[in-house]
């Protein structure tokens, strides 16, 4: 995030002599990555070039043949749309949402401790529970929201809003810890600044737009990788709230991966989606970088 | 740098295959896939010995287990309510009348989360004993996991053959040697509110075939007498059960019978079947497109069984395993629902029975024959008539035979649940040879058949949908095959 | 004059408590999940059945869900077992992670830099599909139905790395060269300058590992085989799964798995939106 700031450390580091010390410090951690993480991983690598048993086990090498399979297969075009279109929606909708309740709470004020914690408080709560209550708000007769809106939307079981559905709920998911984030960032500007701007006649909005923003925009980016981040990797609530369906519309990689990994023990296919998904979240961090750097202003 | 991680990578490539070439030699030994043989042996003794070396209380799975007592540990998929019933009905008597066996149940997650968690476990750390649903019965035969329960029932002399209904032994079992036990029968059909159909003039029980059922919506739902026709349950069984209700296979190998399915049937034609597949379909579509059609994909107990419950839907196409949750949803009102077994998926169609749903037990090869007795002891505690007839009546289960039917208690349960009564009686007058195809993929297999309706909800054409459902279906046949057979 | 800087003053308070009204409803609105789930809880099984879906409030209150829960799930033993887990790996995570990034932060070494991008490309890695993997190893180690073997394949993280590397470079270098001149030595200042300045870093690290903890469903599953070490998503699980239990039952369960999350967040939110926001990270 602060990428600049490595400059004069790296030069302090220099000037040190070879210890055995960051071997020491960082042993246990490359261990238990060695252990838990790469091996693994660079298994699934192999295996997405083999077939495998219902074990998991290596039966045959098929070079690639199963990413042929998976990337002609009938389901591939709509499983990366959803996935991208879920990273947008989480990715965007987050940010709104907690931006706009950070500006709001931007400034401390006297009992902003009970609105902040209650924006907060989404974080608490587990995606599991989440996924019960969004799935009685969620219903089309007698739902909540439909009551609310005034619509008649089978949100969880009509393909046109499913995906949608499951992005509100992980949308609602996230904002706890995107403000939290945010919050930091805006609360790091100077009250010094906010108040000659005040003075220049500045209203909120264009303090908020002027200055807030330009002064947090690392926490900004932090908050948009993460979610995106996270909108790749989640599952439970696809799982619960419509286990994939209708028709396909939720199955996102992540999700079609845990079921051939866990449910269908069709480990290879697994693997290929597993190295996909790296794929797209290495690709994805790559140019979050390359904006980061453009874009970003340190103070 | 670059250079750096490629070498790297190649060495952990290389490691990771010297040793997955281990680990394959290791999983060869002993086990294998086809079912007719290498089959572990039965010692059916009484495992006396073996008792008398634990000398001491210990804890396994959390349980404390009392000195003298072979462990029998059990991974259960029932998480709440039935599991309870269970304990209550059969675990804790049978280990007070035991001095031999202890079992532990454990939950593991649904069927497929457990029989993921039995493939990736060494064998030494495996239950002796699992139960799962009946259209698993083919994963569990392919599985390499299991002790068929037929060896056991030709080695113990004690057992009493029960009797079991027809479509229990063609559900459970190959050319009537069983594979797993039943512990539980239950039927597919539909839940209907008696108060919508009384209005509307229709005899539930005259809908015996697709073309009946959307019939009846139209008629419900033209006339008002409710909001939604018909419901169907979230799955792609019930297609399955109608077509074999119909007298079809619906995977070649005699529906799995013969070895691990090649392919599915739904597109062939020969004896018509692909025909019946795209009629039943259509009808579907045209339940939903009409309106008919409560949103497929609701919730059992939070949307469908409340609204049958409230008469803003007339059908529920389920099991009758929900008969407690329905009964909750009626209130006062005991009268107000009934329930009709399965449908035929053709009105033409041979009318071959109806498939069991519903449990089996299985005895699983940990490697520990005293343990495998064990779990075989409990099945025969739990099959006796007088803990079937309580666990009946506690869930609503069906009994697995005819002594269990003909007893007192059951007969006196009947008197006040007379729509059991009728479910009974439509069972008993079927042939009973239906049974769900054997796959060992269930997981792909059934839910093809949901996504296809889903599809088919939402505008593809029919063929379209079929077309996918049956490419879904073959390619994971014979990815399967491909990787393990032998 | 007087009054008009009074009514002008007052026009201000009032706009001011509008707003602070405003945000209150917003919050209130955030947490309308939360409410209506507890609100849920509440009611009789018999109120669900009906339409009385539409209704915030139960008309008739009842402990009846509650109590089927605790009967049923041993609730109470799978949210200690989280804590235990959450306790285990933040614990961990704090003191491998705070190691492993002072090192790369730090020092000069071999390989540093290919480390790091190793550790960064393990963030990339999708958890799931090394789960099956990982269990084969506990079980060979022997450590299924253990806490530690449950919670040792996430004892540390690259997200925790990568989270105090970006803190510590912020650590302005003087503090570092005053240390020096001091005769601090690097681990003394590790101990006794970096990591007491990284508090809120490490307060954000706990909370993302808790909610990552709370939200793991398969890997406990897998590695467990008794009720006794089972953890709150199991039991969620278990109160959704099959035919019986009824809906009230499930939100009742849902309730009581958000409850202490809740409280343990409105208890350490004090510290952690003041320690987060207390200018610590400010570069």
């Amino acid at each position: 995030m602060k990428k600049k700031k490595e400059a004069p450390l790296a030069v302090a580091g220099r000037r040190r002599k070879q210890s055995f010390a960051p071997y020491i410090l960082l042993f246990p951690s490359l261990a238990l990555f060695t252990m838990f993480t790469f091996y693994p991983f660079v298994k699934t690598i192999f295996l997405s070039f083999s077939l495998t048993d219902k074990k998991g086990g290596f039966v045959k090498w098929v070079g690639i043949d199963n990413y042929i399979r998976v990337i002609t297969g009938n389901l591939f075009g709509k499983t990366m749309e959803n996935t991208f279109k879920f990273a947008l929606m989480v990715g965007v909708g987050t940010l709104l949402v907690a931006m706009i309740l950070a500006l709001l709470s931007a400034s401390r004020e006297k009992g902003s401790r009970l609105y902040e914690v209650m924006f907060a408080l989404p974080l608490a709560v587990a995606s599991a529970p989440a996924s019960s209550i969004f799935s009685y708000l969620l219903r089309k007769d007698n739902g909540m929201v439909n009551t609310l809106l005034g619509t008649d939307i089978a949100w969880l079981q009509d393909p046109k809003y499913a995906l949608t559905a499951i992005a509100i709920c992980t949308v609602w998911l996230s904002i706890g810890s995107s403000y939290i984030f945010l919050l930091v960032g805006f609360r790091n500007v100077s009250e010094d600044l906010l108040e000659s701007a005040k003075l220049d006649g500045a209203g909120p909005f264009r303090r908020a737009i002027n200055i807030l923003i330009p002064v947090a925009s690392p926490q900004i980016f932090f908050v948009v990788f993460l979610n995106i981040n996270n909108s790749f990797k989640a599952f439970a609530q696809i799982k619960m709230l419509t286990n994939g369906g209708p028709a396909n519309s939720t199955t996102t990689l992540i999700f079609s991966m845990y079921q051939n990994a866990m449910l269908k023990s069709r480990f290879e296919t697994a693997c290929v989606q597993a190295v996909l998904l790296f794929l797209v979240i290495f690709i994805f961090t790559r140019i979050q970088r390359a904006l980061e750097d453009r874009m970003v202003h340190y103070q | 740098m670059k250079k750096k991680l490629f070498s790297l990578l190649a060495m952990l490539l290389s490691l990771v295959m010297i040793l997955s070439a281990c680990g394959g030699k290791t999983d060869d030994d002993g086990k294998t896939d086809d079912p007719n043989s290498g089959l572990p042996k039965v010692d059916v003794t009484d495992y006396d010995e073996e008792a008398a070396k634990l000398t001491a209380d210990t804890e396994i799975d959390g349980v404390m287990v009392p000195a003298g007592r072979i462990p029998v540990r059990y991974w259960c998929p029932h998480g709440t309510g039935t599991s309870k019933n269970l304990d209550e009905i059969a675990i804790n008597k049978f280990n007070e009348s035991q001095d031999k066996y202890y079992v532990i149940r454990t939950y593991q997650g649904g069927y497929y989360d457990q029989l993921a968690k039995l493939q990736a476990t060494e064998q030494a750390d495996l239950p002796a004993l699992v139960n799962s649903s009946s259209e698993t019965v083919g994963s569990y035969l392919h599985s390499g996991l299991i002790v068929p329960v037929q060896n056991y029932i030709d080695a113990d002399s004690t057992y009493v053959d029960p009797k079991l209904y027809g479509n229990l032994v063609a559900t459970y079992g190959l050319n009537g040697e069983l594979i797993g036990h039943p512990m539980s029968l239950s039927l597919s059909g539909f839940f209907y509110n008696v108060d919508v159909f009384e209005k509307a003039g229709i005899d539930p029980f005259s809908i015996v075939s697709m073309d009946d059922v959307y019939a009846a919506c139209e008629k419900i739902c033209k006339g008002g007498f409710a909001k939604y026709g018909i419901a169907e349950e979230h799955s792609g069984i019930w297609a399955n059960y109608a077509f074999h209700r119909a007298g079809y296979y619906t995977v070649d190998n005699n529906n799995g019978m013969d070895g691990l399915p090649t392919k599915c049937l739904y597109d062939d034609n020969t004896n018509g079947f692909a025909d019946v597949v795209t009629k039943y379909y259509t009808h579907w579509k045209n339940i939903s497109d009409n309106g008919y059609l409560y949103p497929f994909g609701s919730k059992m107990k939070e949307d469908l069984i409340p609204a049958l419950g409230r008469g803003e839907l007339a059908m529920l196409v389920t099991t009758n395993s929900y008969q407690a949750n329905v009964i909750d949803a009626f209130g006062d009102n005991t009268d107000g629902f009934g329930f009709v077994p399965m449908f035929s998926a053709d009105a033409n169609g041979k009318n071959s029975g109806y498939c069991s749903s519903g449990q089996g037990l299985f005895v699983i090869d940990n490697g520990n024959k005293a343990a495998q007795m064990g779990a075989w002891e409990f099945i025969k505690f739990f099959s006796a008539p007088d803990i079937q007839v309580e666990w009946d009546k506690k869930t609503g289960y069906l009994p697995l035979s005819e002594a269990i039917y003909d007893s007192d208690a059951y007969q006196a349960y009947l008197k006040d649940y007379p729509y059991v009564q009728k479910i009974i009686d439509a069972m008993k007058g079927a042939d009973l040879s239906a049974f769900y195809a054997f796959t060992a993929t269930n997981n792909t297999y059934s839910p093809a058949g949901a996504t296809a309706l889903e599809e088919i909800f939402n505008g593809t054409p029919v063929a379209d949908a079929i077309a996918t459902m049956v490419s879904t279906i073959n390619e994971d046949f014979e990815l399967y095959n491909a990787t393990n057979v032998g | 004059m007087s009054k008009k800087i009074n009514s002008g003053f007052s026009k201000r308070k009032a706009k001011r408590i509008v707003a602070y009204l405003l945000k209150v409803v917003l919050g209130l609105a955030i947490i309308s999940p939360v409410i209506v789930c507890l609100s849920f809880a509440f009611k009789p099984p018999t109120e669900l059945m009906g339409t009385g879906y539409g209704k915030l409030f139960p008309d008739n209150p009842t402990w009846e869900n509650f109590k089927w829960v605790i009967t049923e799930v041993p609730v109470l033993t799978y949210l200690k077992n989280t804590m235990i887990q959450c306790a285990m790996v933040i614990c961990s995570q704090l003191a491998l992670c705070s190691a492993a990034a002072y090192a790369l932060t730090f020092f000069d070494f071999k390989g540093k830099n290919l480390l790091f991008t190793i550790i960064l490309t393990s963030m990339m890695i999708p958890g799931d599909v090394v789960v099956i993997s990982n269990y084969i190893q506990i079980q060979q180690w022997h450590l299924t139905n253990t806490h530690f073997g449950m919670a040792v394949p996430y004892f540390v993280g690259g997200m925790g790395i990568f989270l105090m590397r970006q803190f510590y470079l912020t650590l302005p270098r003087d503090l570092k060269d005053a240390a020096d001149i001091d005769g601090c030595g690097d681990m003394g200042f590790f101990f006794r300058i970096a990591v007491p300045l990284s508090v809120p870093s490490l307060a954000s690290l706990a909370i993302y590992e808790f909610i990552a903890i709370y939200n793991r469903y398969f890997w406990p599953l897998l590695v467990t085989s008794s009720d006794s070490m089972r953890t709150v998503q199991i039991g969620m699980a278990m109160l959704n799964s099959g035919e019986s239990g009824k809906p009230s039952y499930v939100l009742a369960g849902a309730a009581m798995c958000i409850i202490p999350a809740v409280i343990v967040f409105i208890v350490g939110q004090k510290y952690l939106i003041r320690g987060m926001t207390a200018g610590a990270v400010k570069g």
